[in-house]
């Protein structure tokens, strides 16, 4: 199949990007990369009346870093975004989470802020932000509003965002000391949807305790799931026994999907395997570094 | 030779590990793209050595035989020793999907996401079975009084203004008929439903069932309602709904979310809610009910 027929806009400044979302509103869509959108316009279960195409708006693709969070632009490619040095050395989850998204092709095109505002809920850019805490900004010609990733994700592909609003940037929170920082995830092909994607913050007392964890699922419910143990969450020694015990008790917290690929049991079974491995690299990470 | 042979137990392994065709039980082909009917590409195929053993035929010119064929036949049968040899398995179908694999460890059946569930009674006193894949049930608590609620909700004029994206509704005996425009992620249509009422104990309890239809697909579903006075301009609504999906809204439905029903639900009552204190309701759609598609979709999807 091909597209419906649509208005085709391609600004090269915000504001007339901005106007054009207020014209058209929800018939609208905005193209980026176009990795899913692309897809989605071709089997026309999308025809909008407009697409505003983002790719003239320079100003959206640049990485920015403050003292404690970096901010994307909306526009920065996937690929870009893997070589970059200040998101290996300040965004080490999201570094780890880039190669699974899906292949070297689509990650040419296909932009951070697309897949943040498409929210798949298999997705792992979004499950990042989620897990580290992060912030989405969006514009319109009413103002600036940042949205904590959290409460972006609504659902499968809903989010927070009014439909005259841009997404612009995202920000992710910088690396701190003592924290280590894993993503894994299993599909049944490399590139595919994942079944299930696990990411994990684990801080470590200087003694080598685990004092804060965070795990973030992807692929088993609507959007990003996030499991959350502050304070002293573990014993002294965090021994392969204690490790399991924690992912698998995370992984009983959350909701589980039935779909083609996988019933809602063997999704939780495979995120508690999962979490397990992310929580005993991210465990290690502070101590092969001290 | 050997391109054929690794071409041949590409097809195998693919048949053996990955591709599946799959319809619904309304005949809705599931697996209508390559996202959901996976065949493999190079990073999925294991290392392959060939070895040949060289008998040439007595009865051709040159001793020619065929030869790639053979590899795509023998792959499903050697993967399935190979996990019967693992696992202590010994009897499966093809493809052996990993998630397939482990139910049947588990002793459950592997294609437990194809069956159709059977009809259930409802859990609500002296409800009728209600029939569909999707189900979900609640209970809402609405601080006004019973009948109020009950004309709220069977009045077509204010039915129109408590659906989110509602244009039209008519009331023509026990049927209603209504015109939705539903955009839930952007992905949006408009559907015509028809609704009829049954069992209807004013105002007490009634039971719906209906279809809707739109360029997207088809839903079919049935719902039981009961309303209690828990006190004085104080009622309590219980709802349990089951549903089907059928046309694209099945194929291309089926990642997306059992969630969003949830989601219309909740804003359905909350401008429910608005409507019996007076408030406007708020714009067409509710903040978060944009995408359309979904709305429907999520009320008839079935995984």
């Amino acid at each position: 199949m091909k597209a419906a027929p649509f208005d085709y806009l391609r600004p090269d400044m915000l504001d007339e990007t901005l106007a054009a979302l207020a014209q058209y509103g929800a018939d609208a869509r905005i193209i980026a990369g176009g990795q899913s959108l692309g897809a989605m316009l071709n089997m026309r279960i999308l025809s909008p009346k407009a697409l505003i195409d983002i790719n003239g708006l320079d100003d959206l693709a640049h990485v920015s870093v403050a003292s404690d969070m970096i901010a994307t632009g909306a526009m920065v490619r996937q690929s870009d975004a893997m070589v970059d040095r200040r998101i290996r050395d300040h965004v080490p989850l999201l570094a780890r989470a880039l190669p699974y998204v899906g292949h070297y092709q689509t990650r040419n095109r296909g932009t951070l802020g697309g897949s943040v505002a498409h929210a798949d809920p298999s997705a792992e850019i979004p499950l990042a932000l989620a897990t580290l805490g992060g912030e989405v900004e969006l514009r319109s010609r009413r103002g600036r509003r940042r949205v904590k990733a959290v409460d972006f994700f609504q659902s499968a592909l809903v989010t927070a965002r009014e439909p005259d609003e841009l997404l612009t940037a995202l920000y992710w929170p910088a690396r701190k000391p003592r924290h280590g920082y894993a993503f894994t995830e299993f599909a049944l092909r490399h590139g595919d949807y994942a079944i299930v994607a696990v990411a994990c913050v684990a801080e470590m007392t200087a003694d080598g305790a685990l004092s804060v964890l965070r795990f973030g699922f992807g692929g088993c419910g609507e959007r990003p799931q996030i499991v959350a143990r502050e304070g002293a969450p573990g014993s002294e020694h965090l021994d392969d026994e204690t490790i399991s015990a924690m992912a698998r008790s995370a992984a009983a917290e959350i909701e589980c999907r039935t779909d083609l690929m996988a019933s809602a049991d063997y999704r939780r079974q495979l995120a508690g395997v999962l979490a397990e491995s992310a929580l005993a690299a991210a465990a290690a990470e502070p101590v092969a570094h001290a | 030779m050997d391109g054929q042979i690794l071409g041949g137990f590409a097809h195998g392994f693919g048949a053996g590990m990955l591709e599946r065709v799959v319809y619904s039980a309304d005949g809705t082909l599931l697996s209508g793209t390559f996202q959901d009917y996976l065949c493999p590409t190079a990073p999925e195929l294991p290392h392959l050595e060939i070895a040949h053993i060289s008998t040439p035929s007595p009865s051709t010119a040159h001793g020619a035989k065929g030869l790639g064929d053979g590899c795509s036949m023998i792959a499903p049968a050697a993967l399935a020793n190979a996990i019967a040899d693992a696992t202590g398995l010994d009897d499966m179908a093809p493809p052996f999907l990993p998630g397939r694999i482990w139910q049947l460890l588990q002793g459950k059946d592997p294609d437990v996401i194809l069956r159709q569930p059977a009809p259930s009674p409802s859990a609500l006193d002296g409800a009728p079975l209600l029939q569909g894949a999707l189900r979900g049930r609640d209970r809402i608590d609405i601080p006004a009084p019973r009948q109020a609620v009950w004309d709220a909700l069977l009045h077509p004029e204010s039915l129109r203004q408590i659906i989110p994206g509602c244009e039209s509704v008519e009331l023509a005996g026990d049927i209603y008929r209504a015109r939705v425009g539903i955009a839930v992620a952007g992905i949006g249509a408009t559907y015509d439903a028809e609704l009829r009422m049954f069992d209807r104990h004013e105002p007490e309890r009634l039971r719906l069932s209906g279809k809707a239809t739109s360029k997207l697909g088809f839903g079919t579903g049935e719902a039981y309602v009961t309303f209690t006075e828990t006190a004085p301009g104080h009622t309590v609504l219980t709802y349990e709904y089951a549903a089907d999906v059928g046309g694209r809204l099945a194929a291309f439905g089926h990642r997306m979310l059992d969630g969003i029903v949830r989601m219309l639900l909740a804003s359905f009552f909350s401008r429910l809610r608005a409507h019996l204190r007076g408030e406007e309701q708020p714009g067409r759609l509710h903040a978060w009910l944009r995408s359309p598609w979904l709305m429907l979709s999520a009320m008839w999807t079935r995984r």
